[in-house]
């Protein structure tokens, strides 16, 4: 105990200085991040750092209009911000969907430190929970579990589940998170590890650790971190690290070797833009085999085969159940807990009932998910394409014909006169189309900015061709 | 706010109301012909209460479209009278096609805008001859169309989807999602659709004769309508949905909007058949979100059925085989995944 009062982290400053060498900068720099974002910290492109760097001159970069007036330079701009977010990649990916992720949790005494504000622990938490939320609602079929490293040992705060309410409520309880001592990695990543080791191969197994200190006091004996790491490649665990204090040269061999990211946060909102790099569903690199058919046959015909505890059959199709929900009648025994309780889910092969979805059902082993589960990852299946800007000279020619509002919200389109006047400043604008208008290849209707926007983001259907 | 069960706010926000209506004419037709089932069919309760007894003894008769918008333009004004600043977007879906009726985009292109009724309280005018005239309007350029095509696209389902989307960009683009939680209460936005066609998104799996009107307009229905879903899910959105078909009749439940009002938290009901239409639109359907639970409160939900639709056949299937890389769903089992290959 001595030890741990005693041990007093360095300040981030003083660690800085010799960390940081000719080619290991601060993080994201190194590896470009997809969505390319103007960032006023960190080393620039040409690979100076970001105190080094000119000054840009940002107000150079708005132009007036004829009256001198910046809204319509002003609103080019955000319209330009906009399009660079809407503009994906259209390559198709195979991406997991079905995810397991262990969330390991640095509670040393580092995260005490006030360099991130409040504290890096009350800010680590309070984007935790937004963060559990978040990635449930992008991997529904995901389940998560929470490894917190102090006192050099690792806990399960929360074992691998896919209710997003349990954790939030383990993270909101301040008592039980107290940080004390120092951290271990390896016993982190073991325990994550080997709480993942019953699952398929099929599904993505990955691990993010928000790391606080500045060193891992890792056990004596005969096994190293360096074994585990080989024992994280074979075991095809995608470890991530985010360190919240300087770049660890472990650290980032863990993270490149197992095809993670490693990434060093320099402020509260590099922190959660880092963290929430890891929600969407990673690409999946290693092809799975294709022999799953038959396996996936015989736990459909085999009853029980794939009881409670057995892992599912690796394999590409994976028979699932659709339930009925029941109405919130009377109470009625489930399977599960065998409690008398309202409402459930019937199985629809045995006719069991189940407290809640997604699950193995109890008595036919049959995994059991809700169709609305599904369906939130249809949109990577079905992404919407990018629409195209209409060239200002085209949008002359056909201008009688084209439809005079928005095909989504009805808006109107701006119409020649219009056009004329703001053509200066929306010429100019790169993936921004001047005419004001994006058309859909396929349904030829043509949608405003907003509606683009929304499409793409959020809604994921084209209004025209869906009728 | 003493009690749970007795909070509920004192005041609420404006409120829009966005209303998809189906106007297919197939449905109507086959609504307008609704014949009473043969009493020796249905036999009557063991001991009937009173109530179930007048009910049991109310007809159930057809509704036609007019009948049914009388009803309904009583509905929408008693929703703009109900709060000072509630507004009313309507859209019509026909078959495969769909329309924004009210409020007109580009105003009245006619030589005269709405005739001012000194008797009628304006905005009610507004919205009585605005839909009146969008739906003449819609109805005449279907008529057209059908025509053109030989009646080709009449067996089309009703546009319900492409509907939602539009709604759902006309509420994103007139009353956005508020930037951050902490901002005062905005307006508040629902959609209502209502449904004439039987067993929208659902089908019987069995004949393909079915398989064509039902099922095929699920075919990027389905993943339309779930994203749809998901859309409305993250702005808050309920979409409560209304089914006019009775089950009388023997059709199918639309089991995708039903699954649709279950996971925006709306209200779905279907119509017995049996009139009083005015009066349960505005016992389920008038109430604000907020309020439906206390002091009002809500119709029970039926059993939900989470049922999905295969990719390959565009089948309904309650026990799929699922990809487990892009979650895909087969009603066969296949060497390789069709989707992601």
């Amino acid at each position: 105990m001595a030890v741990d009062t005693a041990y007093q982290p360095p300040s981030p400053g003083s660690d800085d200085v010799d960390a940081i060498s000719e080619d290991d900068r601060p993080g994201p720099s190194k590896r470009k991040s997809k969505t390319v974002r103007s960032r006023e910290h960190g080393a620039d492109e040409s690979g100076r750092q970001a105190w080094e760097g000119m000054y840009k001159r940002s107000w150079d970069v708005v132009q007036e209009d004829a009256e001198g007036g910046l809204q319509a330079a002003v609103d080019s701009l955000i319209a330009r911000g906009r399009r660079k977010r809407a503009l994906v990649s259209e390559t198709p990916l195979r991406r997991s969907i079905i995810r397991h992720l262990f969330i390991i949790l640095d509670l040393s005494e580092s995260v005490r430190d006030k360099d991130f504000r409040p504290t890096r622990f009350d800010l680590l938490l309070t984007y935790l929970r937004t963060y559990i939320v978040e990635w449930f609602d992008q991997n529904p079929l995901g389940q998560v579990g929470v490894v917190l490293i102090r006192d050099r040992l690792a806990e399960t705060l929360v074992p691998m589940g896919g209710n997003p309410q349990d954790i939030l409520a383990a993270l909101s309880d301040k008592r039980k998170l107290e940080p004390s001592g120092e951290a271990s990695l390896q016993n982190g990543l073991l325990m994550a590890k080997g709480g993942m080791a019953h699952l398929p191969s099929s599904s993505s197994l990955e691990t993010l650790t928000l790391f606080s200190s500045i060193s891992t006091s890792d056990p004596d004996g005969s096994y190293s971190i360096h074994q585990l790491l080989n024992d994280l490649v074979q075991a095809r665990v995608r470890s991530s690290i985010i360190s919240l204090s300087g770049e660890i040269k472990i650290c980032r061999q863990i993270a490149e070797r197992t095809g993670g990211k490693f990434g060093v946060a320099m402020d509260e909102d590099h922190l959660r833009e880092l963290m929430w790099e890891s929600i969407p569903p990673p690409a999946q690199t290693v092809a799975a085999s294709t022999m799953g058919v038959r396996s996936a046959l015989a736990a459909g015909g085999s009853k029980g085969a794939v009881g409670k505890g057995k892992p599912p059959p690796a394999g590409d199709l994976m028979i699932m159940g659709f339930p009925t929900r029941l109405p919130t009648g009377g109470e009625t025994m489930c399977v599960c807990h065998g409690l008398l309780k309202k409402g459930g889910y019937m199985c629809p092969r045995c006719g069991s009932k189940l407290c809640d979805v997604p699950t193995d059902c109890e008595v036919c082993g049959l995994m059991v998910v809700s169709s609305p589960h599904l369906a939130r990852s249809f949109w990577f299946l079905f992404p919407v394409a990018n629409y195209d800007t209409l060239p200002y000279d085209v949008g002359m020619q056909e201008f009688g014909s084209l439809s005079p509002t928005c095909s989504g919200c009805d808006v109107d389109f701006p119409t020649v006169d219009e056009l004329g006047l703001n053509m200066g400043v929306a010429a100019q604008a790169d993936g921004v189309s001047p005419t004001g208008r994006y058309r859909c290849a396929k349904c030829k209707s043509d949608f405003c900015g907003d509606c683009d926007l929304y499409i793409h983001d959020t809604l994921h259907t084209c209004p025209g061709c869906s009728q | 706010m003493t009690t749970p069960s007795a909070s509920f706010p004192r005041s609420t926000p404006p409120s829009l109301l966005i209303l998809i209506l189906d106007i297919h004419p197939l449905s109507w037709s086959l609504l307008s012909s609704i014949e009473p089932p043969d009493p020796l069919d249905s036999p009557p309760p063991i001991a009937p209460a009173e109530h179930h007894y007048l009910l049991a003894r109310a007809p159930i008769g057809p509704i036609t479209l007019p009948d049914f918008l009388n009803v309904l333009l009583v509905f929408l004004n008693s929703h703009l009278a109900s709060r000072w600043g509630n507004r009313v977007v309507v859209f019509a879906a026909s078959a495969g096609k769909s329309k924004l009726l009210y409020p007109t985009a580009g105003g009245y292109d006619g030589e005269e805008g709405p005739k001012e009724r000194p008797n009628v309280y304006s905005p009610f005018g507004m919205l009585d001859q605005g839909l009146e005239r969008g739906l003449k309007d819609m109805i005449a350029e279907e008529e057209t169309r059908m025509d053109d095509q030989d009646g080709e696209g009449l067996n089309d389902p009703p546009a319900i989807v492409s509907a939602m989307t539009k709604a759902l960009c006309y509420i994103n683009r007139h009353s956005p999602p508020p930037s951050s939680e902490s901002t005062a209460p905005t307006n508040e936005t629902r959609i209502l659709v209502i449904n004439a066609t039987p067993g929208a998104g659902s089908n019987s799996s069995d004949n393909s004769s079915s398989t064509k009107s039902g099922g095929g307009g699920m075919r990027g229905g389905y993943v339309g309508l779930m994203n749809c879903v998901f859309a409305a899910q993250k702005a808050k959105i309920p979409i409560d949905v209304l089914t006019l078909p009775p089950a009388s009749t023997g059709t199918e439940a639309p089991i995708f909007l039903q699954q649709a009002s279950h996971l925006t938290e709306g209200v779905y009901w279907r119509w017995n058949g049996r009139g009083g239409l005015l009066q349960y639109l505005h016992t389920i359907y008038l109430a604000p979100p907020a309020l439906r639970q206390t002091p009002f409160s809500q119709p029970p939900q039926d059993a939900v059925d989470f049922r999905a639709v295969c990719f390959c056949h565009h089948d309904v299937v309650d026990v799929g085989f699922v990809c487990s890389v892009c979650l895909s769903i087969f009603c066969k089992p296949l060497p390789v995944c069709q989707m992601c290959k």
